[in-house]
Parts: structure tokens; C-alpha cells; sequence
């Protein structure tokens, strides 16, 4: 099967730091892959490189089959993105996010009725004329975590989705992380929290120093051996 | 492990400290330190200066003088009140977690109110006003320099008190109708005044002149009488600092319901715009107008100028000026930060085809919106009760300023907002959008710029030739078109924009 994620000698580094160092990456349609590691593995930077929001130092990223530093802007039509910290615009509401990001991609007019339903879906219907500075960081997450798969992108990437979020909000993104699985995009999750890593994906690719350590099914992390031999790659 | 109460004095050097750590740049070191020393420095120098001027008209200045030094302290009342108490070395979600004390905060806005131009611009006014009406240089001078110091000390502290009072009185619905119904009757209070030629009256009775008095008594060597001035003027100052402290602390532990009015209340959906370009504009008008401090600095910008400028009947020859100071201002508000609307949204927001482009022209119009609005704001304030204009060149050359120092504050803020990004909120009402000693830099910066602008513009008006001052208007804008066109390139490369987006999102 094709990789609608590709990525082959990917080198990003700040200065002195080098953040990832030179890997290969390929997730095929229809593939879920936790991205898991250590603070500093490189699981964020990884995924702002795939979002087309930091450009690579070197090395060929591809996302749906477009190279992401030749064709940016072709890029960000294929993914969605939820970054790991904010990714909302302070003043503005859910619904005005929403607005702008069916403008900004061009989606048809029955766009309300798909942002309805997320809304209900991620229980922030009641929220979607409020300002989000005012919602707490679990609500903050769901949003980002909603407006990133708003659009049913091909690519879903999803920085530390969990992270502060209720068990129902849990329950909606392990439920749209399915759904994009099923309609054949590919999805890749970056998370501290190993156990929703394996209940969310099928592959688990393990980070450290910006390289990767491990590729193996994700049930494989599973139960106390799995948390054992996990704790055993990271160090 | 148990933690003792640590003194605000203890506090407030290593918040210091870890301040002036955080500025890395060499360049930026020095050019602060410089900033930092230019009024000490205009100030010798200029007392020397005027020292060569005739003093024939000795006299009339120093009627004037308590009018200079009333403006000063209503200047030190404006001023944190519109900082909603006074700048703070550090946004207070970043102290959130120690145990800061109310003491240590009201000694840090304290410590940050020259870093202010329009502070240090009015102390070397006052310094340089009353050595000219005391006389010549001498150990007298310092005398009257030392009275001078005491007064600032005195005004600038009682400003804060007062204005950390009224954030206090301002965290309940009832208590900022009650500041809006003093306003408002202040503002009525002096527009009968001004209607009713009282002003004079009123200025000659200004209990400033005492200030000036007590500097004249050390210029004369009445020691008793100056020193006594002199003690009052610093017992006064410890009084308000403790008033101060005790404001500040009941400010801070007032609930308030800035949250509810801000965070929670619903606020109504708007109809869709034809362009692109107009919804992105939309989300920044939306930012600006709901963000706390960029309301009120709006607000005090489209009021306040324009108000003064009323008050004083000024002529077009001084209006010339105005718009230049009007629009360094309206810069100062968050165009020199002009991303920084985005925050932590940025992040989200680079991912969506086709912002890039669309987001910096909508950055630039929003900054251009505001500084138009304001300049117009004052001068139509200002035109009001203008004498009338000498000739058509007094209009145009106002017109042409307004539209030049707007365009190069504009250029100017973009390309900083560009170069030299910072995470800030501007959620709380003391937000700046950018450290202390950055946008003392940037105040520096713009004020010089659009000062010039103002001089030549208003030196051309006196050639009375109506078309030379919009001829004259054309390579600035221009230059202003081109240099907004370099920063916009600037912007479209990945690098720079991934390090803009990282930088104001705080990712």
C-alpha cells in the first residue's frame, strides 16, 4: 500500500540542538501510529514538520503524496492539525474558528451541519459563541482536537490529544481517530498517556534524541510488559 | 519545608534581575542603557543650553510653569490608568505560582514608569522649564533641580496609588459605571470651563505653582522655606507610596468580574464576509476589541488626544504635530507585535491553506486602521476649536502628516512584528505587547520618527505653499509602500514565518 505519510532523513535542528535526527517515516492510508518518547524525542517537531508549520533542515517529507517544502500550501490542504500546546486564537469563538477554517479550505455550504455536530460530538455546542480564553485546557484541547479533523483530512496529526481531557472528550477523539481511520486517512498520535496510545493505534513508533528506537504493533505496549519493555527503549 | 515572608525589597531585585538577564543581545543591552540615560543626559546638557537663551522672557515662562508641571501629573494619572494600575515587570500568570506581595507589585510599576516616553520627555521639561525661569547656572540650579525631583517622585507615585484604586474600584459592574460617570463629569466639568473662559482662572490657582515656589526658594537660597517644601514634598511621597501598597493590595484581592465579562458571556455571531481578506480582518477587529488593554488604549487613544487638543485650542501650526504623536502611539498598542493578535491560535492557523499571504496584509490593515482612526480622532478634536488656519498649506501639511507618520509607523510595526516577535497575550488589563524595555525601545524608535515627520512637516507650513506639503508626503509613503512590500516578503518565507508563528504561540 502507499505512504500518504512519508518522511526519509528527516533533520530538523534549532541552532546547536538538533530536535530530529535524520529518520524514515511511512504511515499508509487507513493507518493509526503513535508517536511515543521521552520530553524533547522529537514527537512534536516531527508532527510541525508534517503540518507544513516548521520547515525540515534537511531531508523529503511527504504528506498525501505532496512534498511539503515544495508545495506547502498543496500540503496543508491534505492534513489537519492539533497542536501540543494552544492552537486557538484567544478572542475568538469555536463557531468563528470554524467559520474561518471553511472559508480557508474551501469546504461547501453545509459546512455548519458538520461543525454542529462536532460541536455536540465534543460537548462545546454550548461554548461555540464564547471566546476561548475563557475555556479551561481540557476544553481548549477537545476544540483543537475537533477543528482538526473538521475538514476530514487525508493526514490527521495530533499532538497530545488527551492531555487535561475528561473521559467522554477522551471517548470523542478515540471516536473521530476511528472514523478517519475508516474513511482511509492516515493518523498520527503523539502522546505521553502509552495505554490511550495503544487503545487509539495500531502502530506505535518509539522516539529518542530525535531518532526512532522501535516500530512495532502497538498492542505489543500493552499491560505491564508492555509498559516494561517501553521503559526499557527509553532509557 | 517550611517558607518565611519574604520582603518586597527581597522580591523585587531578583525579578529585576531575571528581567535584565532575559534581554541576551549585546546590541539590545546597550541600546536600553542608552534609552535609560538619555533624559539624565538631555538634562544637563539642555540646562546648559537654555543657560545661552536671553532671559528677558524669564518671567512669562515661569507664569507658565505650574501649568507645565499640572500637565505632568495628570500625564502620571493617565498613564497607569490606562495601564490598567502601570506596567508589570513580568505578565501575572507567569508569578501566578510565588508568593508575590502587593508591595513588591505596586515597587515594580513603580520601578517601570519612566520607561515611559512621554514620562521621561515631560521631566526633562520640567527640569529644563524651571532652570530657565529660576537664572543662571549654579549650585542654585541643583537646588532647584532637587525640588524638581521630589515633585516627579511625589506625582508619579501619588498617579499609581490613584490608579491602582481605581482597578480596584473597576472589578465590579457598579464600580466601572461609577469611573465611567467620574469621567464623564470631569470631561462635562471641563468642557464648561473651556466654554466659559475659566480656564485661565483655573490654571493660575493650579497648586503645582507651589512646586515651583519651593524651586525657586532653593534657587534663592531661602534654605528654611525650600527645605521645609522639600520634606513635605517627601513625607508626601512616602504617604502615597504606603496609600499605594494598600491599594494595590486591595485591588489584587478583589475578585472581580473582568472573567465573566470577558471569557464567558456569549457574543453574537457575525454574517460572512464576501473576501477571504475581510473574514481574517474581522477575526483581528474581534481580537482587538475584546482583548482588555487594547480596548481601553483604543478608547483612550480616540478620546483623549483629540480632547486635550480641544482643551487647549491649539493652532494649526501645533496640530501639524499632533498625528505623528497620535499614530507612535496607536502603534505602541500592539502593531509593533502585530502577530501577537494570533497567540497561541497561530499555530493552528499556519496549517490552513492560504493564510500566509492574506494574514499580513490583514495584520497591516488592521494596524493602519487603528492608527487612522486615531489620528483622525485627534485631529478633528483638535480642529474644533483651532484658531482658523493661516493658510490652505497649515491643512494640507496637517493632512499630509497625519498620512505620512501613518504610513511609516505602520511600515515600521510590521517589519518588528516580523523581525523581533514575542508571546503575549494582551488578555490582562496590564498586557503590553512586548517586555518593558523592548517597547521603551520602540517608543523611542517611533517617537523619534514620526517627531521628525511632524517638524518637517510643520516647517514647510510656513512656506505657505498649499501643494509642497502632499508633494513632499509622496517619497515617504512611497518609501513606507516599499519598505511594507521587503517585510512582506520576509514573512513569506517558511523560516521566518515558522519562527514568528513558534514565537508567538509560545510553542
Amino acid at each position: 500500500m502507499s505512504a500518504v505519510v512519508e518522511a526519509r532523513g528527516l533533520t530538523v535542528s534549532f541552532g546547536p540542538v538538533l530536535a530530529v535526527a535524520g529518520f524514515d517515516l511511512s504511515v499508509p492510508a487507513g493507518a493509526t501510529v503513535a508517536l511515543v518518547g521521552r520530553n524533547g524525542a522529537g514527537k512534536s517537531t516531527t508532527l510541525k514538520v508534517l503540518a507544513g508549520v516548521l520547515p525540515p533542515t534537511s531531508g523529503f517529507v511527504a504528506v498525501g503524496g505532496v512534498d511539503v517544502s515544495r508545495h506547502p500550501e498543496r500540503a496543508r490542504g491534505r492534513t489537519g492539525y492539533c497542536p501540543d500546546v494552544g492552537g486557538l486564537i484567544p478572542r475568538a469563538t469555536p463557531w468563528e474558528h470554524l467559520h474561518l477554517a471553511a472559508r480557508l479550505r474551501g469546504m461547501g455550504p453545509d459546512w455548519p451541519d458538520r461543525a454542529t455536530e462536532l460541536l455536540d460530538r465534543f460537548d462545546l455546542l454550548g461554548e461555540a459563541d464564547r471566546v476561548t480564553a475563557g475555556f479551561s485546557h481540557g476544553m481548549g484541547r477537545r476544540m483543537s482536537v475537533l477543528l482538526a479533523a473538521f475538514h476530514e483530512p487525508e493526514v490527521l496529526l495530533l499532538d497530545e490529544p488527551f492531555d487535561g481531557v475528561d473521559p467522554l472528550g477522551v471517548d470523542a477523539t478515540l471516536q473521530v481517530i476511528q472514523e478517519a481511520r475508516l474513511r482511509g486517512a492516515a493518523v498520527l498520535v503523539s502522546t505521553h498517556l502509552l495505554d490511550l496510545a495503544v487503545q487509539a493505534c495500531q502502530e506505535a513508533v518509539v522516539l529518542r534524541r530525535g531518532q526512532v528506537v522501535a516500530a512495532a504493533p502497538a498492542a505489543e505496549l500493552a499491560g505491564d510488559a508492555g509498559a516494561e519493555r517501553y521503559r526499557t527503549l527509553l532509557s | 519545608m517550611s517558607t518565611a515572608t519574604v520582603p518586597a525589597r527581597s522580591q523585587l531585585a531578583p525579578l529585576l534581575r531575571l528581567r535584565l538577564t532575559m534581554v541576551r543581545s549585546g546590541l539590545l543591552r546597550a541600546m536600553l542603557l542608552v534609552a535609560l540615560l538619555l533624559p539624565a543626559l538631555l538634562c544637563l546638557v539642555g540646562v546648559f543650553l537654555v543657560d545661552l537663551v536671553p532671559d528677558e522672557q524669564s518671567f512669562n515662562v515661569a507664569l507658565g510653569t505650574p501649568t507645565v508641571y499640572l500637565a505632568f501629573v495628570l500625564l502620571t494619572v493617565m498613564a497607569p490608568l490606562a495601564a490598567g494600575g502601570g506596567y508589570e515587570l513580568y505578565p501575572p500568570e507567569q508569578l501566578a505560582a510565588y508568593p508575590i506581595r502587593p508591595r513588591t507589585v505596586f515597587a515594580g510599576t513603580l520601578l517601570l514608569a519612566p520607561v515611559n516616553l512621554a514620562w521621561m520627555l515631560n521631566v526633562v521639561a520640567l527640569v529644563l522649564i524651571t532652570s530657565f525661569a529660576s537664572g543662571p547656572v549654579g549650585w542654585g540650579t541643583v537646588r532647584g533641580s532637587l525640588s524638581v525631583a521630589a515633585f516627579v517622585a511625589v506625582a508619579t507615585v501619588g498617579g499609581h496609588a490613584i490608579a491602582w484604586l481605581v482597578v480596584g474600584v473597576r472589578q465590579t459592574r457598579t464600580g466601572r459605571w461609577l469611573t465611567w460617570a467620574a469621567a464623564a463629569g470631569v470631561g462635562l466639568t471641563v468642557v464648561y470651563l473651556v466654554r466659559f473662559g475659566y480656564t485661565f482662572t483655573l490654571l493660575d490657582a493650579s497648586p503645582t505653582r507651589y512646586a515651583l515656589v519651593n524651586s525657586l526658594q532653593g534657587y534663592n537660597e531661602l534654605y528654611r522655606a525650600w527645605a521645609t517644601g522639600l520634606v513635605v514634598m517627601v513625607v508626601g511621597t512616602a504617604v502615597l507610596a504606603w496609600a499605594g501598597v494598600r491599594a494595590t493590595a486591595w485591588a489584587l484581592r478583589r475578585p472581580g468580574d473582568h472573567a465573566v465579562r470577558d471569557g464567558s458571556r456569549p457574543v453574537r455571531r457575525r454574517r460572512s464576509t464576501p473576501r477571504l481578506l475581510g473574514e481574517l480582518v474581522a477575526v483581528d477587529r474581534a481580537s482587538i476589541w475584546r482583548s482588555v488593554p487594547l480596548r481601553r488604549g483604543v478608547l483612550v487613544l480616540l478620546i483623549l488626544p483629540g480632547a486635550v487638543a480641544a482643551m487647549a485650542g491649539m493652532s494649526w501650526q501645533s496640530l501639524v504635530l499632533l498625528p505623528g504623536l497620535v499614530a507612535a502611539g496607536a502603534g505602541l498598542l500592539f502593531g509593533v507585535n502585530a502577530f501577537c493578535l494570533d497567540s497561541s491560535g497561530s499555530t493552528w492557523l499556519a496549517t490552513l491553506p492560504g493564510w500566509a499571504g492574506p494574514a499580513f496584509v490583514a495584520k497591516a490593515w488592521a494596524v493602519t486602521e487603528v492608527c487612522l482612526l486615531a489620528v483622525a480622532a485627534a485631529v478633528a478634536g483638535g480642529a474644533l476649536r483651532a484658531p482658523l488656519p493661516g493658510s490652505a498649506a497649515d491643512v494640507t501639511a496637517t493632512a499630509a502628516a497625519a498620512a505620512t507618520a501613518c504610513a511609516l509607523v505602520v511600515a515600521s510595526s510590521m517589519r518588528a512584528s516580523v523581525r523581533h516577535p514575542y508571546r503575549a497575550d494582551l488578555r490582562g488589563p496590564r498586557d503590553t505587547p512586548a517586555p518593558p524595555g523592548v517597547m521603551a525601545l520602540h517608543s523611542l524608535r517611533l517617537a523619534v520618527l514620526t517627531t521628525t515627520v511632524g517638524l518637517l512637516f510643520s516647517g514647510v507650513a510656513f512656506l505657505k505653499v498649499w501643494w509642497l506639503p502632499l508633494v513632499l508626503a509622496v517619497p515617504f509613503v512611497s518609501w513606507a509602500g516599499l519598505s511594507l512590500i521587503e517585510t512582506s516578503r520576509s514573512w513569506s518565507q517558511p523560516h521566518v514565518r515558522s519562527r514568528v508563528v513558534t514565537t508567538v504561540s509560545g510553542g
